[in-house]
């Protein structure tokens, strides 16, 4: 068993490490519903921006508010936003991908005309955008996130779908009376899901960029949800007197995103060595 | 009335290819020329032809994967083109196919039970799970693996193995007609021997049409009763298989006939090879 | 004695997996004469390519290699890796099954046959294109001077098969070596490129190892054959001995198995029963054991040597005299 583990450590450890990254963000996310050192949110105005002690083990906040209780809860909120924005924007991309690849024609050139569209602005300027249109908060975050998702998953699915649609079982498929729809479904769908995987993972980790960059903009996630990126731009206000508030979150948006990113490239390896060398 | 299997009436497919200005036209390219052919049952057709010449294409347009720019294909007397979607999936029981690739012609993600039974499953035709069972189960006896191997998936299989899986998903529905597209040139030769003898066999219990899709001349003598020389899209020389290899008509025909290797040890017999005992 | 452009003594060649080291290449000895060409032929996973890459040297990292490679004299398995790059393409000359991979589509025709004429003999720009006009008319390809600036995949199938002979023979080498070389075209052309390759080898006079699962192929172009099975050499000869009277049950099996080879039309073919033993479960004594119709239990004690067969060819049977009577 550990013999195992091992031997996956040393032949893929992009895969190992990335998932005790990604295993120590959710555990804390997890944790923060049952438990935090203190309420996260609980103001004690004699214990304003403390360097971490024993008592508090990140220190305190402006408001003396536990920085630790304050990540946890953070880390429970970016992932709940970057996983549901990146499964909104999988499940419609992949969908959008899948038919553009099964109809062709001109379904499929407006399908990557707006995808074209859409990819002209960057992932964070889109967002701002979306944001504005739709409003302030984690519904509006969640779907300016999950809106930019669509063309990636939408153009990657498409491109994959056609690679499948061209192989002999699908024609096969093809020849005993089957549908688009059926073929899409039973033939396309599995043998690009891993694909679609790892792109997911890999676009968790741009998710959680995003909403904190949108909650450091005051444009994210609102008080009193606490958001790692809000957290930074308090911690900026502070820099002189507190260096340490801005080193926190900093540090969570770092791990969590390189955790995601490492878990994309380890399962993409582990589920297809070929695939290496497209990257 | 009509007898036979299948008909092909000056069947013409053109593709647009990509404008080569801005505003230019849409050049054409006429894979398949007018080209007309008929097989009665239990008949085999072999069109013989190099990369280029149409011979895929038209293999394709017969099992209704391409559409045809002009021209019919008739089986049984019935246009595939001319018919309702529901009527050509109706159909589609008498006529199946098997491709050049067999790693590529099933699905990896797929046991082959259910790549074998696609083709009833898509037809409703196994009324219960014991029928459709015992009719993977014969399928997959006819071409020469068990019945259990329906359980495994297609990457524990060797190529040779693969290709006979494809024949069985083929045969499942009792066609009255598979188009075999180069079924044996990704195969090694003495695999390659045993795919031909199997469609020889089944040929022979099942009463099966082939039309045989190939550019080996000497892999097409094996099995055909008729063969089509095709170039560029049309047909340069038909007729029996015996005359045109013995007595070919076109300058074609007989350039191809030339470049068939023979290993010059054929000039001399070999004594009977011994079977493998028991 | 007859000089011998290329020595392989005794070579084996495994491969690391997960499940330890298979063997690929089973003590494989063999002769390529000056001047001649040697067929190399057996089915997907006998080897062949891999004793191809292993003369080479192109082996992937994860192969051990054994035994030794002569190439007029010098042991190529010693060289460093910076000699043997001055060895390949400069003496040792390769041609793929693929035109279209050994070929960098970003590159003029000429330009690629010339860098090697620049790499290796130290001709100037202008003269290594010069050479390369000339070897493109070498092999047929018409209009050679105005085709030197054209990209691949401007050429056909065929031409471009060519142009990588060209490339193969820019540096005069002394060994040619085809792995496939004409599988992936029409037949038409295949008979032209071994047409090609035979005057070539008869002008330049230089040694050829054709690797081919075609017996046609190799009967048409090569004087000697090797017939590799589950990495070991189970026949060779002249291509004369080997094919006027195969004595190994898989070479006779082999032909058998053509159907090139039979007169009547619509006959069933010989067929060799069962399948490839895995590398990995390689049964005691003699491979071919399993499929052989003249097995007797001696068969499965002890691998047998390469014995003398009906001509003048080794065979790796015991049974020589029942299985050629």
């Amino acid at each position: 068993m550990t013999l195992a583990a091992l031997t996956i450590a040393r032949r893929n450890p992009s895969l190992v490490i990335g998932f005790l990254l990604v295993i120590t963000v959710m555990a804390m996310a997890i944790g923060s519903l049952f438990w935090t050192p203190y309420p996260p949110n609980q103001m004690a105005m004699t214990l304003r921006l403390q360097a971490p002690t024993a008592a508090h083990w990140m220190g305190t906040d402006p408001f003396g508010r536990d920085v630790l209780s304050q990540i946890m809860v953070g880390a429970q909120n970016a992932l709940f936003v970057a996983v549901l924005a990146v499964m909104i924007g999988a499940t419609l991309g992949g969908a959008l991908g899948l038919a553009a690849a099964a109809l062709r024609g001109w379904v499929e050139e407006i399908f990557m005309r707006v995808c074209d569209f859409a990819y002209a602005f960057p992932a964070v300027l889109m967002a701002i955008v979306i944001s504005a249109l739709l409003g302030v908060g984690a519904t509006p975050t969640i779907l300016a996130i999950a809106i930019f998702t669509i063309p990636v998953f939408g153009r990657l699915a498409r491109g994959a779908a056609i690679e499948v649609w061209s192989k002999a079982f699908v024609a096969a498929a093809r020849t005993n009376g089957r549908g688009a729809l059926h073929i899409s479904l039973r033939h396309i769908l599995p043998n690009i899901g891993g694909l679609l995987i790892v792109q997911a993972t890999t676009q968790i980790a741009l998710a959680i960029i995003v909403e904190a960059g949108l909650s450091y903009l005051g444009i994210g996630l609102q008080p009193p949800a606490i958001s790692w990126g809000k957290m930074l731009a308090q911690a900026q206000t502070n820099m002189s007197l507190s260096p340490t508030l801005a080193i926190f979150p900093g540090l969570m948006i770092a791990l969590a995103v390189l955790g995601f990113n490492l878990l994309g490239d380890g399962v993409r390896d582990a589920l297809d060595p070929r695939l290496r060398r497209l990257r | 009335m009509t007898k036979y299997i299948l008909q092909v009436e000056d069947l013409v497919c053109e593709y647009r290819l990509k404008r080569q200005r801005l505003f230019g036209p849409h050049p054409v390219l006429r894979a398949v020329g007018g080209v007309s052919l008929q097989i009665m049952p239990g008949q085999s057709l072999a069109v013989v032809g190099e990369s280029g010449s149409g011979k895929s294409t038209l293999a394709r347009t017969v099992m209704a994967l391409e559409t045809p720019t002009s021209g019919s294909v008739k089986l049984n007397g019935e246009d595939l083109f001319a018919m309702s979607s529901a009527r050509l999936r109706e159909v589609r029981r008498n006529l199946s196919m098997v491709f050049q690739d067999p790693y590529e012609s099933l699905d990896p993600r797929l046991k082959i039970g259910v790549s074998v039974a696609d083709p009833l499953d898509a037809l409703h035709e196994a009324r219960t799970s014991s029928e459709r069972r015992t009719r993977i189960g014969e399928a997959l006896e006819a071409v020469g693996l068990r019945a259990a191997d329906a359980e495994k998936f297609p990457h524990e299989f060797s190529g040779g193995q693969r290709q006979r899986i494809a024949i069985a998903r083929a045969l499942i529905t009792r066609p009255a007609l598979i188009v075999a597209d180069e079924p044996v040139s990704a195969l090694d030769v003495s695999v390659q021997a045993q795919v031909l003898n199997l469609m020889h066999d089944l040929r022979e219990r099942y009463g099966i049409a082939y039309l045989f899709v190939s550019h080996n001349l000497a892999v097409v003598r094996q099995v055909a009763d008729e063969v089509a020389v095709m170039q560029c899209g049309v047909f340069v020389e038909k007729g029996k298989a015996a005359d045109v290899f013995a007595k070919p008509q076109h300058d074609y025909t007989r350039k191809l006939l030339a470049a068939v290797l023979k290993p010059e040890a054929m000039r001399r017999a070999q004594p009977p090879l011994r079977a493998i005992p028991n | 004695m007859m000089q011998n452009t290329l020595s392989v003594q005794n070579l084996s060649v495994s491969l690391r997996t997960d499940s330890g080291y298979v063997p690929i290449v089973r003590d494989l000895s063999f002769d390529v004469r000056k001047g001649a060409a040697l067929g190399i032929v057996g089915e997907s996973g006998c080897g062949k390519s891999m004793t191809a890459l292993a003369v080479m040297r192109l082996l992937p990292d994860s192969a051990q290699t054994s035994g030794s490679i002569m190439l007029e004299g010098n042991d190529l398995l010693q060289l460093s890796e910076g000699a043997m790059c001055a060895v390949r393409g400069a003496r040792i000359g390769m041609v793929f099954q693929e035109p279209m991979t050994a070929l960098n589509p970003a590159h003029t025709v000429g330009k690629q046959i010339a860098e090697g004429l620049r790499l290796h003999k130290g001709l100037s720009s202008r003269a290594a294109i010069e050479e390369a006009g000339n070897l493109m008319d070498l092999v047929g390809i018409p209009n050679a001077g105005a085709r030197l600036s054209d990209f691949p995949h401007q050429f056909s199938g065929g031409q471009r098969q060519r142009v990588v002979i060209a490339m193969a023979l820019a540096c005069k080498p002394d060994l040619l070596v085809a792995d496939e070389p004409t599988t992936a075209l029409d037949v038409t052309v295949q008979l032209q490129i071994l047409e090609l390759l035979e005057k070539l080898i008869a002008d330049m006079g230089m040694s050829l190892i054709v690797i081919s699962h075609d017996l046609g192929v190799i009967g048409r172009l090569c004087d000697d054959v090797m017939v590799m099975y589950a990495g070991q050499a189970v026949e060779k000869g002249t291509v004369a001995d080997v094919f006027d009277a195969p004595s190994h049950p898989y070479t006779r099996g082999l032909f058998g198995a053509l159907p090139e080879a039979q007169e009547d039309i619509g006959a069933r073919l010989y067929t060799i029963p069962g399948v490839v033993p895995s590398p990995f479960a390689l049964p005691h004594g003699c491979k071919f054991a399993d499929r052989c119709g003249y097995v007797v239990p001696a068969c499965r004690d002890a691998e047998p040597p390469l014995s003398p067969g009906k001509l003048g060819q080794l065979a790796r049977c015991i049974k020589v005299p029942e299985v050629v009577a």
